[in-house]
């Protein structure tokens, strides 16, 4: 019935539900559900086969002027339907112009991207296009200042700003964690000899040296055959050297354990919202709301629909879509019943009168209006409503005083109301598009009845990583204290050594000579300075793929990360090279 | 106090020992000139050890004990060839060797001392810095070497290196300057000799303290200078495999890491093995936003030329996915099967198809792919006319 959203693994579960579901969709009558899950009316699926077929003449194209006129008449057709965006065709025109640079066409290219920054624009994907193709062209300065303009615009868009700002959430994580274990790498470096000397020590009074030797390298080395082996030996390593760091090194210390404790939790609650944002309903209505029409849009409402059946925003979300798109038999089926469940909610009512209104029946309309009007005193639109409805039943004396009194509440837009009646009659409140964030609170919920079976062990589990931070502590701060009958060492901080047989250790191995004299804030500094940089390219593996539509690459990450990584290293040259004797 | 540092063209040394001998101070004095790094010791203002960086231990005292002919110099040749195996100091197994006696080794490791502030006294350039402590190590036994005593004994042989104005403590003054009491001329060759000009590896010199030993403020009360309890500066000829065992433990563990980054970053995201619903959610969450991206791909290329692409590869060129994007999360490479309305995705493990993992994707119910899903209802058709005879 439904496309199969194998990707959205939301969606697997959910469909569980929809099949469930009692089929409201049946209940139309005027056209079948049966392929896009939502009702479509004969005029809107004859202005989408309109889109359909003016996008093939747009692909047939071969000159700027033909494709502006073309473009014009696709984005009037969307308006037909409350739309103003063609995300689909706009990727499309994007694919059309890299194939047209591919070809040597640049002009087509050029008209092409034109015609993508119109179907939807400020997308990011058309700036990043224009970057490739003006690079393939050898245009590299206005590459370049393309490419920027792409990046900037992902501030500007909504979806791609939403798993942009929580990949570099997953990034920035990732690039402290790794630090971290850098960090504990380099003071296993710095200080590891002792440690080492001093386990062998320990083992010597009962065992050969040689057998000391593999008891200590046993010991250090087994984390590594517990479950996360790599998770427990930076941490194993970290309490043991702990006695041997200074105090701003264990300030550092501390602090990655807390960051290690709670990245998780950070994540998982992301990872509830992002696995909702990734849904075919969360998709429809993010793309609603900025009136893009897509080609799935109607399947995924459909399934919206089959996930949350009972739940009174959607059927509010739906009646203002169907509104929107003229298709007020269905709207005024699902705002009846949206009006029954919650007898208070003015703006469902509002659309009834306006139903009403629209099929001449006046008195019905002017009732509702009343109502509105009488339970809420502010409310201008429908003081404005009702004397559109008492003018249309002939009774001017009462219409002229609601458009009077409508115009005395302030924030009022009557005159705007006024300006649009050849396109509105009545003015029709858009409440039901305004309760995304409780349905997505809703399709949360639903996610979490299913992904928790026991709700008390999933919560306890979720949390308990916060609790590693206090365990290392109190095990760093026992084994510290536990030393001193051992007769173990201590490494006092060193002064920087500058001597020519350690340079290059000393300029490749950022974070060592600070680690050697006890620095553990600039230590760590440079460690995080370096793995930033080598990590930016991996930026769009680490995080989330973003379906921008045109795949930018991860030019500017190497763009900022091999001069970044040459001038690191470069600086760290010149800086040794200055302070040798 | 404890921040005292600066240059040496600004700073005279000499005022400077003075300085801390004035304040009482326990810490080190690092300087470091041209050719040499030299940390002195001091406890409560009186120097009680100096480390040159690259001077060892062993050479200079090996040069004192044979200048003062308290050892002959094969004697001590063979006795640092074979100390290291026996595990202990060259100090200890010269002594337990009776070699040497204990008073002996003290009053040539005072000397050796001696000789090496010496040669730092006449430094004329570098940088110094003292770092203040409530403890520092030296050989227990020593007789530190009073500041005053230094700079007396020093100027008396290069008048140059004179502190500024200060009347000679009447201790010093009195003192005869017999070989006893003051410091014998340096011994040829000079302690610069030891400098590891090749760029070899001298054994390293740290600074350690044992673990319960009794900190400077207990050595103040009731104990004379001479009965310090054991401290002591190590010259750590640590057993070479030592500082190789972290340095290879950390470089395997950093290529661990580095894979675990590349491959599994959902594991070294959420790496506690309690979190393997949490994991496995958000490697789904990533694969899907990575199923998304090809879909849009995908249709995209559909929408162009009415069927899906022969492989990701071509949507690559295209320009609508990345390279990175022919491989899941996890690094494994994508199996693509492409249908006339549909297509598969799934990865593939060693050549396997992953489990739980596929995708099927299809342009049912999309309006631009499936005209199907626009077409008028046949109930809204007008019924055809039928002529009956």
């Amino acid at each position: 019935m439904f496309r199969k959203p194998a990707r959205r693994h939301l969606t697997a579960a959910l469909l569980l539900l929809a099949t469930t579901a009692p089929a409201a969709a049946e209940e139309g009558g005027v056209s079948s559900p049966q392929v896009t899950g939502v009702e479509m009316t004969t005029p809107v699926r004859r202005t989408l086969k309109q889109i359909e077929e003016q996008w093939l003449q747009w692909i047939v194209q071969n000159s700027r002027k033909d494709s502006e006129r073309v473009v014009d008449d696709l984005l009037a057709t969307a308006k037909q339907l409350g739309m103003q965006r063609l995300p689909d065709l706009c990727v499309g025109a994007i694919a059309r112009a890299h194939r047209a640079a591919q070809e040597g066409d640049a002009e087509r290219a050029a008209w092409a991207l034109a015609a993508a920054d119109r179907f939807d624009p400020g997308r990011p994907a058309v700036a990043f296009a224009e970057a490739s193709i003006k690079a393939h062209q050898g245009r590299y300065g206005v590459a370049l200042a393309a490419l920027l303009r792409g990046s900037w615009r992902i501030f500007g868009s909504q979806f791609e700003r939403y798993f942009w700002l929580r990949s570099l959430l997953l990034w920035s994580l990732c690039l402290l964690l790794v630090t971290g274990a850098l960090f504990i790498a380099i003071q296993m470096v710095s200080k590891g000899g002792i440690l080492v000397q001093d386990l062998s020590s320990m083992f010597a009074r009962r065992l050969p040296p040689p057998l000391a030797t593999a008891a200590t390298v046993g010991l250090l080395l087994f984390p590594l055959v517990l479950p996360s082996g790599l998770l427990w030996l930076p941490l194993f390593w970290s309490v043991l050297l702990w006695a041997y760091a200074s105090t701003s090194e264990r300030g550092v210390l501390l602090a990655l354990w807390l960051v290690a404790g709670a990245a998780p939790v950070l994540i998982t609650s992301q990872s509830r919202e992002v696995a909702v944002r990734l849904s075919p309903p969360d998709l429809a209505m993010e793309n609603l709301v900025e009136h893009r029409l897509y080609g799935g849009l109607f399947t995924d409402l459909g399934v919206l629909r089959s996930v949350l059946p009972e739940s009174v925003a959607v059927k509010h979300f739906l009646a203002d879509v169907h509104r929107s798109l003229n298709q007020w038999e269905q709207a005024h089926s699902l705002y009846e019943q949206v009006l029954e469940a919650e007898p208070k909610n003015l703006a469902a009512q509002m659309n009834i009168g306006a139903y009403a209104f629209l099929k001449g029946d006046f008195g019905t309309a002017i009732k509702h209006f009343k109502e509105v009007a009488a339970a809420d005193a502010t409310n201008g639109a429908a003081l404005f409503n009702l004397s559109q409805a008492y003018s249309e039943s002939y009774l001017f004396d009462e219409s002229r005083d609601a458009l009077a009194q409508a115009r005395k509440i302030p924030r009022s837009q009557v005159d705007v109301w006024m300006r649009n009646l050849s396109q509105q009659r009545v003015v029709t409140p858009d409440d039901g598009l305004r309760r995304i964030p409780e349905i997505r609170r809703e399709l949360m919920a639903t996610y979490r009845a299913q992904a928790a079976a026991s709700a008390g062990l999933d919560l306890f589990r979720r949390w308990l990583s916060l609790l590693v931070p206090v365990i290392l502590v109190l095990l760093a701060l026992s084994i510290h204290l536990a030393r001193r009958p051992f007769g173990l060492s201590e490494k006092v901080a060193e002064p920087r050594r500058h001597r020519t047989r350690d340079r290059w250790r000393r300029v490749l191995v950022p974070g060592l000579t600070s680690a050697d004299a006890g620095e553990g804030l600039h230590s760590f500094g440079s460690l995080l300075l370096l793995t930033g940089l080598l990590l930016l390219p991996l930026f769009g593996r680490l995080g989330y793929r973003i379906p921008w539509g045109y795949d930018p690459g991860s030019s500017i990450a190497w763009i900022l990360a091999i001069p970044g990584i040459l001038l690191f290293f470069g600086a760290r040259l010149r800086w040794e090279l200055s302070h040798d004797v | 106090m404890s921040s005292l540092e600066g240059t040496l063209e600004l700073s005279k040394l000499p005022d400077v020992l003075q300085l801390v001998a004035q304040h009482r101070k326990t810490g080190i004095l690092t300087v470091q000139g041209q050719q040499d790094i030299i940390a002195v010791s001091f406890l409560q203002g009186q120097i009680v050890a100096a480390d040159a960086l690259n001077q060892t231990v062993e050479e200079g005292l090996g040069q004192v004990l044979v200048a003062e002919g308290l050892m002959a110099a094969p004697d001590f040749a063979r006795a640092a060839s074979d100390y290291p195996a026996s595990g202990q100091r060259l100090l200890d197994y010269l002594v337990e060797r009776r070699l040497v006696a204990r008073p002996e080794l003290l009053r040539a490791l005072r000397i050796q001392t001696a000789r090496l502030l010496e040669q730092l006294l006449r430094w004329t350039q570098g940088e110094f810095k003292f770092y203040s402590g409530d403890e520092v190590s030296y050989e227990e036994g020593l007789t530190p070497i009073p500041v005053d005593e230094l700079l007396y004994q020093a100027a008396q042989k290069n008048p140059t290196i004179a502190p500024g104005p200060r009347p000679v403590p009447a201790s010093v003054a009195a003192r005869p300057a017999s070989p006893a009491a003051a410091f014998p001329p340096p011994a040829a060759p000079p302690p610069s000799a030891g400098l590891d000009e090749t760029g070899g590896a001298p054994p390293d010199l740290r600074v350690v303290r044992r673990e319960g030993a009794p900190v400077v403020p207990d050595l103040a009360e009731g104990e004379r200078v001479g009965a310090f309890r054991k401290m002591k500066i190590e010259a750590q000829a640590a057993p070479s495999e030592q500082p190789l065992i972290p340095s290879l433990l950390a470089s395997g563990f950093i290529l661990l890491l580095a894979f675990a980054v590349l491959f599994r970053s959902e594991a070294a995201l959420l790496p506690f093995p309690w979190q393997a619903t949490e994991r496995e959610a958000l490697g789904e969450d990533l694969r899907t936003s990575l199923y998304l991206k090809v879909d849009q791909a995908a249709k995209t290329g559909y929408l162009l030329d009415g069927h899906f692409p022969a492989s990701l590869a071509d949507l690559v060129t295209a320009g609508l996915l990345g390279r990175a994007d022919l491989r899941d999360p996890r690094g494994r490479p994508l199996r693509y099967e492409p249908g006339e309305e549909s297509y598969t995705l799934q990865p593939l493990d060693g050549g396997k198809p992953v489990a739980g993992t596929e995708t099927s994707e299809a342009v049912t119910g999309n309006f631009l792919l499936d005209p199907d899903i626009l077409t008028v209802p046949a109930e809204s058709a007008e019924h055809p006319l039928v002529l009956l005879d």
